[in-house]
């Protein structure tokens, strides 16, 4: 019996197993074959393949932009005085966003630049306005970035005026949520966030963006609603910093899926108590 | 003379047919990466693997569709994250389409699919929201070592602050539960609206192939 079934299905269940093989190859290597396919299907769609050059809308912009580079420069001369390692500014890979997530929950782009211009799995990733994420998946040609939007992402904060310290995780829109270490706040809308000196993954300083509403009787810790100075739906181009790469242990498949547990990936938080 | 032309050999139909059912699961695989005008509403978009899961499944059986749920899903899960699994969701798509097509409740036209698209995709994204609600949200975002402490993708859990903090702090990640089921409304309609809106893109080219491909087969050799 079970002969005569075979027979007469065993075209199809080999047709089946291979299928089912292919699917959980996909799945091991985090789609990094079909990332690489997107990648050349759409290569003759993008004809802007140039970053755009940095406008200067106005006069205002010019002399903002201007005293800026002073500062920078200036900021750089005393580091050196201190004796501090001159911050890494350079080496950054400029990247077209080419592919969105496959479902709606999540926050990623996928950009046309991969390990072939040297990124990394833990670049930071920036765009005008600000940070907007890191990278977490590398394949030849693209590479996958989290956006600081996504719920899973967490980045130390510090609100400049104040310089009270916290950290902002997404809300899969254009505001997150910032977490305050501390109770008694005297953080107000209108106030300027950017990245922490305790932030692990971006340099400190970086702009993310300005607090819209500030609830102090949050439990267990007082939040703000922070709005993102990057457009982060609307972004064609990407800063990536390969220089800047954390060292990932584990990570969301490095091509070949090795380092990859099984179901997903470990856990980031290590719980306190 | 004329004989002796070699004649136009047809491709094998079944070995067309599995082309293009590789060839239509790829298309999808682009198309939901992507974000073509016109695919979006409320910056939701079209959820093309469910529907190439139930053009597939609206004429087969149950088997046949949980096989393609299921090997949609693990496809989706390579896209996206492995966790929560889209996997579930794809198999009661696949199963329930299939289901309805032997109630014979409804035809393979134009509005029965949408109908069937709308339907299923709040079915899919409710399923989503549960496994986010009920889950353990154990993230799958790589590890950062050689920073002491840290062992967040980037985390301020440094032992000074949150030692000199009186709040037994706990870091939060993922989506909150408050924040799931106002997320899920907007993603079931929108995605529902608008996956029905282009299921026939998907739909009708596959089913017209596989209803010529049943008619040609019946035909006596």
């Amino acid at each position: 019996m079970l002969y005569h079934w075979w027979n007469q299905y065993w075209s199809k269940t080999v047709l089946v197993a291979v299928f089912l093989a292919s699917a959980w190859f996909l799945r091991q290597t985090n789609g990094a074959l079909l990332q690489e396919l997107f990648y050349g299907v759409t290569q003759p769609l993008r004809l802007n393949a140039t970053p755009p050059a940095a406008q200067l809308s106005d006069a205002r912009t010019l002399e903002l932009q201007e005293r800026l580079l002073e500062l920078q420069a200036e900021n750089q001369q005393l580091r050196t005085t201190l004796g501090e390692s001159a911050e890494a500014g350079a080496g950054a890979v400029p990247a077209p966003v080419i592919g969105r997530a496959a479902n709606q929950w999540w926050q990623y782009v996928l950009i046309g630049r991969g390990a072939k211009d040297g990124i990394q799995v833990g670049s930071p990733v920036q765009a005008a306005g600000g940070v907007v994420g890191y990278i977490i998946q590398v394949t030849p040609n693209t590479s996958k970035v989290l956006l600081i939007s996504d719920p899973r992402s967490s980045v130390g904060a510090m609100v400049t005026r104040t310089r009270t310290q916290g950290y902002v995780r997404g809300k899969a829109t254009d505001e997150l949520e910032m977490s305050f270490f501390e109770k008694d706040l005297a953080v107000t809308p209108g106030d300027v966030v950017v990245t922490s000196s305790s932030s692990t993954l971006f340099a400190p300083g970086l702009p993310i963006g300005v607090v819209q509403s500030v609830n102090q009787q949050a439990s267990p810790v007082p939040t703000a609603l922070v709005k993102l100075n990057a457009p982060i739906g609307k972004l064609e181009w990407m800063m990536v910093f390969p220089a800047k790469a954390v060292k990932i242990e584990g990570g969301l498949g490095e091509g070949d899926g090795a380092g990859s547990q099984a179901d997903g990936l470990p856990n980031l938080i290590e719980p306190r108590s | 003379m004329l004989r002796r032309l070699p004649r136009f050999q047809a491709p094998d139909p079944n070995l067309l047919n599995w082309l293009i059912v590789v060839l239509s699961v790829l298309a999808c695989v682009l198309l939901s990466l992507s974000r073509l005008p016109g695919t979006q509403l409320a910056d939701v978009s079209v959820n093309w693997l469910m529907v190439w899961v139930v053009s597939w499944s609206v004429r087969r059986s149950l088997l046949q569709g949980a096989i393609a749920g299921l090997i949609l899903g693990l496809i989706q899960d390579s896209l996206t994250a492995t966790q929560p699994s889209h996997v579930l969701g794809l198999v009661a798509v696949g199963v329930l389409t299939a289901l309805l097509q032997k109630q014979r409740y409804i035809q393979e036209d134009f509005v029965s699919v949408a109908l069937i698209v709308f339907a299923m995709a709040i079915l899919s994204e409710t399923i989503f929201a549960l496994q986010l609600t009920f889950l353990v949200q154990d993230y799958s975002l790589p590890i950062v070592t050689g920073a002491g402490e840290f062992s967040l993708g980037d985390s301020l859990l440094d032992a000074d602050l949150s030692q000199g903090s009186d709040l037994g702090w706990v870091e939060l990640r993922g989506y909150q539960p408050a924040e799931i089921w106002p997320r899920h409304q907007r993603v079931a309609l929108s995605s529902a609206i608008v996956s029905s809106l282009w299921a026939p893109l998907i739909a009708y080219p596959l089913n017209r192939w596989w209803e010529w491909l049943e008619r040609s087969q019946e035909l006596p050799r």
